[in-house]
């Protein structure tokens, strides 16, 4: 039996996002470029009136995800020139890659498609809407 | 080249060769940590010589279930030797079952050998009445009067006062030696008198010339009981011992004296003796046999000095789980362990195996942990970054660094940025980036490469 071609959907099925997975990308996608503190500093903002993040994210799981998100072309990044504030040592800047934002987009449609499915089914169903 | 990647440059190859550094400071403590290894190495042996004892013990329990007399009779004798049988009421019942070997000397012995070891009173009787029976056969004699001896029952005494005429030399120097195991008094003199005649000198010249005309009788037993040196020289040395045991001079000078004779057998069984007698003095010239030319007298002479609690035996006994002969294994693993209990093997050996674990610990963790120390002490950006690679990538060193200066300019007490950056970053993220699980990832395809962008 000949193997099917994969389409661009199959690859996006096979690429499991964690929660953190998804919260990162969401943070990185419709920006130019982030380095680790600042991803961090977006997911761990305390604004008044605003949820917080249940549990704020550390380096030890910021960059284990980072690297995750790299093997699975998720995420792509470069060496940064500023050194002075880092003590010398270059900075990583990620940026979303064209599949980290469609498997995000993918997600975030199903989660969409869930949200209103349970909202219908809790309602009891259609109720002439 | 621009400046900047020269600098880049410079930070790579000297990254490399801090990564170096650790590699071969760490090489270098495993090797300062080797001594770690002969303790672990010893259990190590120790667990497999137990192993072959077990399989061993196995062997001769199936042999116990034999019914015959052969094979069952030497089983129950070695397990008794070895502390696996403590119960010996079944022995009796056993031995009064119809036994088609009942005339094979050697049977006969090893029944009155099987029922010394059982230390049940109610043998005493049956071996009474064996030694009543005046068996035809010197070699069974004189076992089971060894037999009544290590029963240690007082009726034995009357019974083997007779046989302190036995025709047979070997019979009468074993009576004397029962004589004494039951604390007889009367016994001294018979035992020295057994010594002197059965000296191996003079039972060596005589069995030599045996075949002419010789009255020795002793002489004329050695050949005809079929006795070897061994077994000669180990009634000697019993003698010796039990002679030192009542307190008698005359033992521990001939054992001591017998250290140094021309037959290895005798040197061999005064060692062992000597051990069992458990005097001190014997000490430096069972050092001194640890050098002996023959491998049994050495290994011998090892077992002796454990039992006196000399741990110059230590290195012998720790060849000796190698042996070939199983008993041999048996008993060094015993000595050994009675060493380690009394402290001779613990305290100097643990301790110094504990200062080289600390030693080696401490230096592993000063050559990996250099980049840490650098990176809570350094002003200059530079090394901070470059020894802070050999745990963690460069951007997690930027980033830390960065959030450092920002708390401190946050006006964080030192103490609390150290404590957050030590238990809630840098700990975590070496945990997080040196022993990674990836679980999430396992069900992706291997190798699969990816288009991005």
């Amino acid at each position: 039996m000949p193997r099917s071609k994969k389409t661009v959907d199959d690859e996006q099925d096979s690429v499991r996002l964690s929660a953190i997975d998804e919260d990162i990308l969401t943070v990185l996608l419709g920006r130019e470029q982030l380095y680790g503190l600042e991803i961090l500093d977006e997911l761990n903002l305390d604004l008044p009136n605003h949820p917080r993040r249940p549990i704020p994210l550390r380096f030890s799981s910021l960059y284990p995800a980072l690297n995750r998100l790299e093997l699975k072309g998720l995420v792509d990044w470069k060496w940064g020139d500023e050194m002075d504030e880092s003590g010398g040592a270059r900075r990583k800047y990620y940026k979303v890659t064209g599949l980290g934002a469609r498997t995000l987009l993918s997600v975030r449609e199903y989660r969409k498609a869930l949200v209103s499915r349970a909202n219908g089914g809790g309602l009891g169903g259609a109720v002439g809407a | 080249m621009k400046p900047e990647d020269r600098q880049h440059l410079k930070r790579f190859w000297l990254v490399k060769g801090l990564r170096l550094t650790h590699i071969i400071a760490s090489l270098v403590m495993i090797i300062i940590t080797a001594p770690i290894l002969p303790s672990q190495y010893t259990i190590i042996r120790e667990v497999e010589v137990q192993e072959q004892i077990n399989v061993f013990v196995d062997s001769l329990f199936k042999d116990l279930k034999s019914t015959d007399t052969r094979i069952w009779i030497p089983a129950v004798i070695t397990l008794g030797r070895l502390g696996y049988i403590k119960d010996f009421s079944f022995l009796a019942k056993r031995l009064n079952d119809s036994d088609p070997w009942v005339n094979d000397p050697w049977v006969r012995a090893n029944k009155a050998i099987a029922l010394g070891q059982s230390r049940d009173k109610r043998a005493v009787l049956v071996l009474l009445k064996y030694l009543n029976d005046n068996d035809s056969d010197p070699w069974v004699r004189a076992n089971i009067s060894l037999a009544l001896g290590q029963l240690g029952d007082k009726r034995a005494v009357l019974v083997l006062l007779k046989y302190l005429n036995d025709s047979d030399p070997w019979v009468r120097a074993n009576v004397a030696l029962a004589l004494g195991q039951l604390g007889d008094k009367r016994a001294v003199p018979l035992l020295v008198k057994a010594l002197k005649d059965n000296d191996p000198s003079l039972v060596r010249d005589n069995a030599a010339s045996v075949s002419g005309k010789s009255r020795n009788k002793i002489a004329v037993s050695l050949v005809r009981t079929d006795l070897n040196n061994n077994d000669f020289s180990l009634i000697w040395a019993n003698v010796s011992l039990m002679l030192g045991r009542l307190g008698h001079e005359t033992g521990i000078s001939f054992l001591l004296q017998s250290l140094s004779d021309s037959d290895p057998w005798v040197r061999a069984n005064a060692a062992l003796a000597l051990g069992q007698l458990g005097d001190k003095r014997a000490v430096p010239l069972l050092v001194k046999a640890l050098k002996d030319n023959d491998p049994l007298v050495q290994a011998r002479a090892a077992l002796a000095l454990g039992q006196l609690g000399d741990k110059r035996a230590v290195p012998l006994l720790l060849e000796l789980l190698h042996d070939q002969k199983l008993s041999n294994r048996f008993e060094a693993l015993r000595t050994l362990k009675k060493l380690d209990e009394s402290g001779q093997l613990t305290h100097p050996s643990k301790a110094i195996t504990a200062i080289f674990f600390i030693l080696g610990f401490l230096g592993i963790i000063i050559s990996g942990g250099i980049g840490l120390i650098f990176f809570l002490r350094v002003r200059s950006p530079y090394p901070l970054s470059y020894s802070g690679h050999i745990l963690l990538p460069e951007e997690t060193i930027a980033e830390l660094i960065a959030l450092k200066r920002r708390r401190q300019k946050q006006n964080i007490p030192k103490w609390k940025i150290y404590c957050e950056l030590i238990f809630f970053e840098i700990l975590p993220l070496l945990l997080a980036q040196h022993i990674q699980v990836r679980l999430q990832n396992l069900s992706l395809p291997p190798s699969k490469k990816r288009n991005i962008d």
